[in-house]
């Protein structure tokens, strides 16, 4: 697949109906609240036609999305005011109610490194050794943070351990 | 917990319906203007985060009413490079904040009585009360069109209402290229005045 900055809005609107959930749920535990999450995901989705990305498959498209939401997040992290921002689920409508709960606070208070990862072996389904690479870790090192992300989420809950 | 609640959880995290639309919407419109032959930078809303905050650090100062009330007693100077905008004024860069030995003065601009200073975690609590509120009008004044046009040394007066009826004068340097408006203002209403009024 190759697609130039030149996207049409069809191009657009299927990366974005594929991915925008994705990317929004990367930026929203990167950055904690809503209004900057929105920008995120935009601004992600924009990089695509700024940057002439040449998608060489689906893998490839998809851990793109995932790599330039992280680092868009990181370099919004770099100040001071989003540093201190903190996630407080009452302001934001797009966490249902009833869902509001304990576990989510948790996961959004996990530190940064090891969100990223539980997220992408949980949700996303990929292998330790697929989550590395696209997250440019050595690979120990992204299983002893599962394994600590795993141990914060049950430690914290006091319930039992994910696997 | 088990890997089920965990999938739960994450997938609440979800855009409404609206959310979607508005991003797309704003997506598609940058398609408009964005070409490979020539490549713009389009600056997002997003390329104003950074500034935002260094909106919020260049609080000069803050006036405050009988009734906790914000007000302003600022009138637009007609040369404000010649002269302190105010006898109380106190200029707080983004990057004095993180290394900030002094205080900001909180004072009646009415009368020019200092009721508090605050601390560094003081300071910066309240400047992120005010990124948070919600920011009903500001001077009416279209602040991209306000920074082009300013003399690049002015000192401008903002003055922000939010929607708890509390309104803020924030004294900026445009040469900050200071960013006052954008969809960080949303759900505070009344903290900042809860925040001040705690502090006296």
């Amino acid at each position: 697949m190759n697609l130039d900055s030149n996207y049409t809005e069809q191009e657009i609107t299927r990366l974005y109906t594929q991915y925008v959930d994705m990317v929004y749920r990367i930026c929203f535990m990167l950055l904690k609240n809503e209004a900057d999450t929105e920008d995120a995901v935009q601004a992600v989705f924009i990089k695509v036609m700024e940057k002439d990305i040449t998608f060489h498959n689906s893998n490839h498209e998809k851990a793109w999305f995932i790599v330039t939401a992280q680092n868009h997040c990181k370099n919004q992290l770099k100040n001071w005011w989003q540093k201190r921002t903190e996630f407080q689920p009452d302001y934001h409508d797009s966490i249902h109610q009833d869902e509001k709960s304990e576990l989510l606070e948790l996961v959004m208070k996990l530190p940064e490194k090891y969100k990223l990862p539980i997220y992408l072996y949980y949700y996303e389904g990929y292998r330790s050794d697929e989550i590395a690479q696209i997250l440019e870790l050595n690979a120990s090192t992204l299983r002893s943070r599962l394994k600590k992300g795993r141990e914060l989420l049950k430690l914290t809950l006091g319930g039992n351990p994910l696997e | 917990m088990n890997k089920h609640t965990l999938n739960e959880t994450f997938e609440s995290i979800t855009p409404s319906l609206d959310q979607k639309e508005r991003m797309l919407k704003n997506i598609l419109a940058h398609t408009s203007h964005t070409s490979k032959s020539t490549p713009k930078e389009t600056p997002s809303k997003t390329n104003y985060r950074p500034l935002l905050g260094m909106a919020a650090g260049l609080l000069l100062v803050i006036g405050l009413g009988t009734n906790l009330d914000f007000t302003t007693s600022v009138p637009p100077q007609a040369n404000p490079t010649d002269q302190p905008v105010l006898e109380n004024t106190h200029n707080v860069g983004l990057s004095d904040l993180e290394i900030l030995t002094e205080k900001i003065t909180l004072a009646n601009t009415a009368t020019n009585e200092v009721l508090t200073t605050l601390s560094i975690e003081e300071t910066q609590e309240l400047l992120t009360l005010i990124t948070r509120s919600t920011l009903v009008e500001s001077s009416s004044l279209d602040i991209t069109t306000l920074f082009d046009t300013a003399s690049p040394k002015a000192i401008l007066t903002l003055i922000c209402t939010f929607e708890s009826g509390v309104e803020i004068n924030l004294t900026i340097d445009p040469e900050h290229s200071i960013f006052l408006l954008g969809s960080n203002y949303y759900h505070m209403s009344d903290a900042l005045t809860t925040y001040v009024t705690n502090l006296q």
